[in-house]
């Protein structure tokens, strides 16, 4: 993997397929994938592979909800969106995730605590 | 909640598979598609853009199976498959499928068997509400003479005191020894008995009409009232709606009925009439004729009942001082269960522990054939392990198919075991009066055994479990094998390490077998120490019935005397009747003991010289049973109530008491002190008669009770006055031939020199006699054929792992023999071999039994639990078996031809 590129964590994926669908409304698969790489400038690789599984997953929690739609080039897709559950679970995680790097940045950079 | 939403949507996901498939395949083409434009578009020749999108998909199939695995539940998936294909499996060996399905069947059905029986008496409820709270209230002795059930009235009327612990409190007749119901064209003995007010609450019996009596009427002078079994009121009366208050004849009472009791309640010696007791409060009644049962307070427990109990044992020591309550008496409750199930809960134990060994055994043999697969199946195993299966994957894999053989074992078990011991109890009469055999709880005939959840369950249990046990060792072993060596050696030679566990197993079966046989050795040994026991008397055609004496005329001594005249010729001179007695107790099925006083010696128990057994008869009972006139003279109709008062007594006691011979003459004072209804004058000593055994349970080997009989005519009117109506006897008719054929004109005889009365429970002697061994036939045939499935198992045992050596060693053996071995050492090596295994598990089994039999004790009959004739025959038997199960594969070793084992190499 060339560019200097970092694989996304599977844990951490979730939540941002869940970001995106809540900033932009309705995607399919894709598009979710490009607007991660996009959104992260390009530092971030998006196996696409991995993505279908935890759109899956999401779908089986109830956060998304996919129906099959057709794409801005004419060509048919899967788009997916979120749900009331899905919205909810964004604020709840993005909260857990703010909390978990300020701690880790105590640790990271102890000298700003004094 | 969100996994409850995962677990649905997963399983909805098993199904439907095409179609989602099909949609991920769509979904992730446009994806594809997609991304192809958009490399187009940055300008990449055609070709390129559509490797670097395939690149970064990550390909195309992989992605396909994580969502597959992720839509579904792959282990069930999987487990689908591996059923698909062990189910081919194991079609594929149908000699294979059919012994292991037939062993496993046989070692869990027989667990089913005795585990539905141990279910319904030692576990089940008993069919009262909250009856884990109702005791029962006994006597207990110190010096281990241990619990006895019967307690008497004065005692009762001080236990119940402890209102503290008890709810309720009940005492009623021990053992329902029949009751009269006389009026109406047919007269009819049903089982009933005396019981107080107490009764009702204590067991919380229902009522479909009517009502229980109350303390008022169950005080002395109360009105004659009584409450009738639904059975009855179904039979005898018909259901008739307007039963209550109709009056009936109870043993020659005349009383009202005023309720009938619920359909379903049953009790544990089958009743169909209760009638007041009406005991008084200032009762001196000492004999020990009642059952006290009670309901304990909510939040009492057992221990503190026990206290209570005895607490109020002291109480009547100080009310009554004096001989009433021996030295070492005290008083004490148990749970109601475990009076009812205490003497046969070891036997049933025993039982459990032989099946869990048996099913041991069907576990090593179905292991040991696995283990002899898993040798052919090997490059099998190794081709799916070169394909990627993982070792979980393989153990998962031959686990599935042991399961399949255990659940296959496990139905087929479950049917054979059921309906087997159904059968088996239908055959043993249960609850036969005196019969010997007495499994409470189990019905008439095994009835109450039915499948419920709970055998379900346990049967399920011992299926998973045999399935482990049998099926983990091969399925790790096969799972080791290194793959090359396997691929490469051709499956046709096994490995060498592999017999060492097959070896243990063996040594396991044979030292199982050793048990089982050694239990069955014992029981057996009981069973011909009881048959070979001469009862003192000659039970051939003799045929006896019960009758219980009741109507005014038997108020008084001299009504039963004239019964005995008109019985004697009535009876007497009937063809094929040689001759008629009356007796009190039937002989082999004990009796009650009364102490006694012998004149001019000072008392040396309490204020008695002695406490033996107690007898009454007719003059004809010692030629009915044919027992031998020692001494004296044995008693005519001369010895009637106003003449001298005569006792005979056995040999034993003669022996005993008078250890000098000078018996004859001598006078006796029995009862004495007990209350006014045994008071009489002293009895002299006319007679001396041969041994009978009066009662075997709870006597040694060979030990014969001392007995004294008196002449039912000379039973006082107080006596008579006080059993009122329930005195029950036996006549005794000895017939010329075989007896049942007199059965009739005997019964109408009978009745017509009692004035109507009917008998019940008609048997022959020989019956009876049979009938004292029918529990320990039961128990040593049920052990026997344990042990003769598990001398078979560790015979197949040892006879497949010798064949599979011989057959693994057939080069070996070739080469000895080309080198000069003659067939007849290969034979005594492949012997060896056996033998070695076999003698090991022997002992091994000697010492494990010798540990074990110790807990058959309360089963034995004199014989002890290391009796050597036993455990010796145990091991030539088993030693033989094993001997020849070994020379079978020996000879086929002797026959290996040199020239085609070595041409094999």
């Amino acid at each position: 993997m060339g560019g200097g590129k970092s694989d996304v964590w599977q844990g951490t994926l979730a939540l941002m397929v869940l970001k995106t669908l809540q900033a932009m409304g309705p995607m399919h698969g894709y598009g979710i994938a490009r607007r991660i790489e996009q959104t992260s400038g390009d530092r971030l690789a998006v196996n696409y592979g991995t993505l279908y599984p935890a759109l899956l997953k999401l779908e089986q929690e109830g956060y998304v909800q996919s129906e099959w739609g057709v794409s801005d080039n004419n060509r048919k897709a899967k788009f997916y969106r979120l749900t009331r559950a899905g919205r909810k679970q964004v604020t709840r995680e993005a909260r857990e995730w703010e909390k978990t790097t300020a701690i880790l940045a105590r640790f990271l950079s102890p000298e700003r605590q004094s | 909640m969100r996994s409850l939403r995962v677990w649905i949507m997963r399983i909805a996901g098993l199904f439907a598979k095409r179609r989602h498939d099909d949609e991920l395949a769509a979904e992730l083409e446009s994806h594809l598609q997609m991304h192809i434009e958009d490399n187009l578009r940055a300008g990449m020749p055609p070709e390129e853009a559509r490797r670097q999108a395939l690149i970064d998909l990550g390909g195309m199939e992989q992605t396909k199976e994580a969502c597959r695995d992720r839509r579904g539940l792959p282990w069930l998936e999987s487990l689908a498959q591996d059923v698909r294909f062990g189910l081919r499996m194991l079609r594929k060996n149908p000699g294979f499928t059919a012994v292991a399905v037939l062993t496993l069947a046989i070692g869990i059905g027989a667990n089913t068997a005795i585990f539905s029986v141990v279910s319904k008496v030692l576990i089940d409820p008993m069919p009262y509400p909250h009856a884990d709270r109702i005791v029962m209230l006994r006597r207990t002795f110190t010096g281990g003479i241990g619990l006895y059930p019967t307690t008497s009235i004065p005692k009762f009327m001080v236990w119940r005191q402890q209102t503290k612990v008890f709810k309720s409190v009940a005492l009623y007749d021990w053992g329902a020894a029949g009751m009269n119901l006389t009026g109406g064209s047919r007269p009819e003995q049903v089982p009933g008995i005396r019981a107080s007010a107490g009764y009702f609450q204590v067991f919380a019996v229902p009522m479909t009409l009517g009502r229980a009596y109350t303390r008022e009427e169950d005080k002395p002078g109360g009105p004659h009232v009584a409450v009738i079994s639904y059975r009855l009121w179904q039979g005898r009366f018909g259901g008739d709606p307007q039963i209550i208050g109709r009056t009936i004849e109870v043993a020659g009472n005349a009383d009202e009925v005023i309720g009938v009791t619920g359909r379903n309640f049953s009790t544990q010696v089958p009743t169909d009439i209760w009638v007041t007791l009406q005991a008084s409060p200032n009762s001196r009644d000492q004999a020990h004729d009642y059952v006290a049962v009670a309901r304990l307070r909510p939040g009492v427990t057992l221990a503190q009942a026990r206290i209570a109990m005895k607490l109020a044992a002291e109480q009547f020591r100080r009310k009554y001082p004096g001989p009433v309550m021996s030295p070492g008496e005290s008083a004490t409750a148990q749970l109601f269960r475990d009076s009812m199930v205490g003497s046969v809960r070891p036997a049933l134990l025993i039982l459990l522990g032989a099946v869990g060994f048996v099913l041991l055994l069907a576990c090593a043999n179905v292991a040991n054939l696995l283990l002899a697969r898993a040798t052919v199946r090997k490059r099998e195993i190794a081709i799916r392990s070169a394909l990627g299966a993982g070792r979980k994957r393989v153990i998962r894999q031959l686990l599935t198919e042991s399961l399949m053989l255990s659940f296959a074992g496990g139905i087929l078990g479950l049917a054979l075991g059921f309906t087997g011991i159904r059968l088996l109890l239908a055959r043993y009469p249960n609850n036969s009066v005196g019969g010997g055999f007495d499994l409470p709880l189990i019905g008439s005939r095994g009835s109450a055994v039915t499948l419920d959840w709970r055998i379900l369950l346990f049967t399920l249990g011992v299926c998973l479990f045999t399935a482990i046990l049998f099926g983990l060792l091969p399925a790790i072993q096969a799972s080791h094998a290194p793959l090359s060596q396997s691929l490469n050696e051709g499956g046709s030679r096994g490995g060498t390490h592999r017999s060492t566990s097959r070896s243990a197993l063996v040594v396991g079966e044979v030292a199982i077998a050793v048990i089982l046989l050694a239990g069955a050795a014992l029981l057996i040994r009981t069973l011909s120490t009881l048959r070979a026991l001469r009862p003192g008397f000659d039970p051939h055609n003799v045929l006896v019935m019960q009758m219980t004496f009741s109507g005014p005329q038997y108020d008084k001594a001299a009504g039963l005397a004239a019964a005995i005249q008109e019985a004697e010729r009535r009876v007497g001179t009937l063809p094929g009747v040689q001759s008629v007695a009356l007796g009190c107790c039937v002989p082999l099925q004990g009796g009650s003991d009364l102490p006694f006083n012998i004149e001019g010696r000072t008392p040396t128990m309490g204020s008695w010289s002695g406490d033996e057994q107690w007898r009454f008869i007719s003059p004809e009972f010692f030629k009915v049973m044919r027992v031998p006139l020692l001494s004296g003279r044995v008693f005519n109709d001369r010895d009637v109530l106003g003449s001298e008062p005569v006792v005979i007594i056995n040999q034993v006691m003669a022996k005993l008491y008078w250890p000098k011979g000078d018996v004859i003459g001598q006078r006796m004072l029995i009862g004495h002190g007990l209350g006014p209804e045994f008071e009489e004058a002293p009895r002299t000593v006319v007679g001396i008669v041969g041994n009978i055994r009066e009662r075997l349970v709870g006597m040694t080997a060979g030990e014969i009770e001392p007995v004294m009989y008196v002449p039912a005519e000379q039973l006082g009117d107080p006596f008579m006055a006080w059993v009122r109506g329930t005195l029950s006897a036996t006549w005794f008719v000895r017939t010329k031939t075989a007896p049942f054929s007199f059965s009739t004109p005997i019964q109408n005889a009978l009745r017509t020199a009692t004035g109507g009365l009917p008998v019940a429970d008609i048997r022959s002697m020989d019956q009876v006699v049979r009938g004292t061994t029918a529990w320990s036939g039961f128990i040593g045939m049920l052990l026997s054929t344990f042990a003769a499935i598990a001398i078979c198992l560790a015979a197949i045992g040892i006879y497949g792992l010798m064949a599979y050596s011989v057959e693994q060693r057939k080069q070996e053996i070739g080469i000895r023999m080309a080198l000069g071995a003659q067939p007849k050492d290969v034979r005594g090596m492949i012997l060896k071999e056996g033998g070695a295994l076999t003698l090991v598990g022997i002992l091994v089994g000697v010492t494990a039994a010798l540990a074990l039999t110790r807990f058959m004790v309360t089963l034995l009959y004199g014989v002890k639990p290391w009796d050597p004739a036993a455990f010796g025959c145990v091991v030539i038997l088993l030693g033989a078996i094993a001997v020849v199960a070994a020379y079978v594969p020996a000879r086929r070793a002797m026959r290996v031809d040199p020239m085609t084992a070595l041409r094999h190499e």
